[in-house]
């Protein structure tokens, strides 16, 4: 697959996650509603005490994600190289969404015990942006750069 | 010269298909928003009481006099934190402003376990209730949810809770142990789902269902309903 074509899906799977987290974080401030305790597990996930993570309401992190994934992705789609600073974040937060979706999807499984399903959706799309962006290709290039400029004028030629 | 074309191609493509994801995002939560809305509101009092609403009033415990303004029931379960925040900000300081000999407001609490962990929660408050120390119990395990709610067994929290309240720890465990409510907690969950209740908490003011959009889930909404109903009462007691 052609790198703008991976950058173009990862910015599509971004947008959609954006929509998903935006409509989690209404439904956390009570935007449908005055939050509920049901039988349905979303709830129990939404109404965990799991449902904050440093102060602030999860979705409001997977907005601030998916909105800074689908920036650096239209940057790199549009005429990046793949090997500027938009393309270096992008791998670093392709990493670091996958984490998080672990940590999460982890707390669901063994902690909380009930999994909901937009939870899951937003994991899978962490999953598809880190195949998608595929930092490893990312990283072997700034390895590759970083050794070509050790190397001196012959590196950067060759 | 075809590649770049090619990657025209691709580029608008790409947009068009951005553009539409965007337009399907806004409209799904717009609607999302609705329907979510709708689906909350609980069927009328009139299709409730044909599916058994008198059925069993009994199943709450109920503070406040029997002829008051108000009534509110309220369906509640103990590990739900919106329903600890709901009692805290709202019933807790209802109960205690209104729910008086001679006030204009009755409340009733039901039990609804949401699921298996909640259940010796509720047979504590119906064993605090025994020693005449139901909502004391009631507010205080919404208080201290985070030192038993992760307990495989929580009636040792329980029964420290109960003598903190001033209640007989032996008496309390032994209540604890027997479980004798457990048909009247059941029966009130019962009463519940009759009714229509899907989540927690739910409030029913005056027989109406309150759908959870709804201002009467905040202390001043509830107040002013309170009050007004209050005046209008005393009004029609002096004509």
């Amino acid at each position: 697959m052609k790198r703008v074509d991976r950058y173009r899906g990862v910015a599509l799977l971004a947008l959609v996650g954006l929509f998903i987290s935006l409509y989690l974080l209404l439904y956390h401030m009570g935007y449908y509603g005055v939050l509920a305790c049901g039988s349905g597990s979303c709830d129990v996930v939404q109404s965990s005490r799991y449902a904050d993570f440093l102060g602030l309401p999860v979705p409001a992190w997977g907005v601030a994600w998916y909105g800074a994934v689908l920036v650096l992705s239209l940057i790199e789609q549009a005429g990046g190289t793949g090997e500027g600073l938009a393309a270096r974040l992008l791998d670093f937060a392709a990493l670091g969404g996958l984490a998080f979706s672990i940590y999460l999807t982890a707390i669901e499984l063994f902690v909380i015990h009930a999994v909901c399903r937009w939870c899951v959706v937003i994991a899978l799309l962490a999953v598809g942006i880190f195949l998608l962006a595929a930092p490893w290709k990312g990283m072997r290039i700034a390895s590759r750069t970083s050794g070509a400029s050790a190397g001196g004028p012959r590196g950067r030629t060759g | 010269m075809a590649t770049r074309q090619n990657e025209g191609g691709g580029s608008k493509w790409f947009y068009w298909l951005l553009g539409l994801v965007v337009l399907v995002g806004v409209g799904w939560l717009l609607t999302a928003g609705r329907s979510s809305g709708e689906a909350e509101a609980l069927p009328p009092l009139g299709v409730a009481q044909t599916t058994g609403i008198e059925a069993d009033p009994s199943a709450g415990v109920a503070i406040g006099p029997e002829n008051a303004a108000v009534t509110i029931y309220d369906f509640s379960d103990y590990l739900c934190p919106h329903c600890r925040d709901f009692n805290a900000m709202v019933g807790k300081l209802l109960r205690r402003n209104y729910a008086v000999p001679g006030g204009p407001l009755r409340w009733v609490s039901y039990d609804f376990p949401l699921g298996d962990r909640s259940f010796p929660a509720n047979v504590a408050a119906h064993c605090a209730l025994d020693q005449g120390k139901y909502w004391e119990m009631h507010d205080m395990m919404f208080a201290r949810v985070e030192s038993w709610a992760s307990e495989a067994n929580p009636t040792g929290q329980f029964v420290e809770i109960a003598e903190d309240l001033g209640m007989d720890g032996g008496d309390f465990r032994q209540c604890m142990d027997q479980r004798e409510s457990v048909s009247r907690i059941i029966a009130s969950k019962q009463y519940g789902v009759n009714l229509g209740v899907t989540g927690t908490p739910t409030i029913f003011v005056n027989g109406q269902p309150v759908p959870r959009t709804n201002q009467f889930y905040s202390y001043q909404g509830l107040e002013a309903f309170i009050q007004q109903q209050a005046e209008a009462a005393a009004s029609a007691a002096d004509e």
